[in-house]
């Protein structure tokens, strides 16, 4: 129930305020949660999804590592679109959510192809392991 | 925009289970277990749009992704028999590819630090928008007591962003033609033929 992103801005700025100051900002700051707690959480989702990409053997588990970096991209995208309908009063405020739909629409078009290219070539090699395909490797 | 007190602990909830079933999802052994984590992150986002208010993609979140392309992931694991990898899991370059997340890890927190020490996103919160305020009013009709979320986001689908709503439709289609022709057999091409 630690909230480190306020932690840290609070703990930086107290040369200029008074502790008691301090500490009261840092409960304030600790209980609330703003639109940076949901960009933090997007930034790791999306750092776990690229380490899967990059590290994974599997075929399928990359694939699925892509459908994580979109995710964290679609909760950035619901969290600004929620911002911007709290700052504008209502106008153009469901764009985000809308790219969101979108995106996932493009999710699902990339995962079915892509798991068709995977079939297709374990028909051939019988194996789904990255480092094995090498068919068009000179 | 601001969750305070239940809303923040569910905050909290929702955003540690998607964190430790995503890190759980790239490190487990067979890919059944990887697929079923998957939707457990999934879940939790889809619980995060709705602390939003984003009722429809929430929905949606759930119909297409868990309901949809999870299940035809879980049929491909079927089909192509992956055995467990039980020599190795990772690539060679896992080294490599550790560093270079581990410093794009660094990257975004740093950049995330500077902008709320400029207090870019500590604005004060405006009072609620008229929107929500109609809510209450009676003379609506019974669909607006739930939530607008719905009904909003069709008009604009509908109306502003028909084009791309259109060529999404075609996208489909593309990927259905696609993914038939790349996943038949060379027996069914010559029963067509």
């Amino acid at each position: 129930m630690i909230n480190l992103f306020n932690i840290i801005p609070i703990l930086l700025q107290a040369q200029t305020v008074s502790p008691s100051g301090v500490k009261e900002r840092l409960l304030e700051g600790i209980f609330n949660v703003n639109i940076n707690n949901f960009l933090v959480l997007s930034g790791l989702l999306f750092v776990i999804g690229v380490a899967g990409v990059l590290t994974r053997r599997n075929v399928i588990v990359i694939f699925m590592s892509i459908e994580l970096i979109l995710n964290a991209v679609n909760i950035n995208l619901v969290a600004f679109s929620r911002y911007w309908f709290l700052q504008s009063e209502g106008k153009n405020a469901y764009m985000g959510e809308i790219f969101t739909i979108f995106v996932i629409v493009v999710a699902a078009a990339e995962a079915v192809v892509g798991l068709g290219i995977v079939i297709a070539f374990y028909r051939n090699k019988e194996t789904v392991a990255v480092d094995e395909i090498d068919l068009m490797k000179w | 925009m601001k969750l305070v007190g239940l809303e923040a602990v569910l905050f909290y909830l929702l955003a540690v289970v998607a964190i430790l079933f995503a890190i759980f999802m790239i490190t487990a052994r067979s890919a059944v277990h990887s697929a079923l984590l998957l939707i457990s992150t999934l879940v939790a986002t889809a619980g995060l749009y709705l602390l939003v208010h984003a009722e429809f993609v929430a929905g949606v979140q759930i119909l297409i992704y868990v309901g949809g392309v999870l299940v035809l992931f879980i049929f491909v694991i079927m089909l192509v028999n992956a055995k467990e990898e039980d020599n190795k899991m990772f690539t060679r370059q896992l080294l490599i590819g550790g560093a270079l997340t581990f410093f794009l890890g660094l990257g975004i927190i740093a950049i995330l630090l500077q902008t709320q020490k400029g207090n870019f996103f500590t604005l004060a919160s405006p009072a609620p928008p008229k929107i929500e305020q109609a809510q209450n009013n009676p003379n609506l009709s019974p669909s607006h007591n739930i939530s607008q979320n719905t009904i909003k986001i069709g008009q604009e689908l509908y109306t502003k962003t028909v084009l791309p709503f259109e060529i999404a439709s075609l996208v489909l289609l593309v990927a259905i033609i696609g993914a038939v022709r790349l996943a038949r057999e060379r027996k069914q091409e010559k029963i067509y033929d």
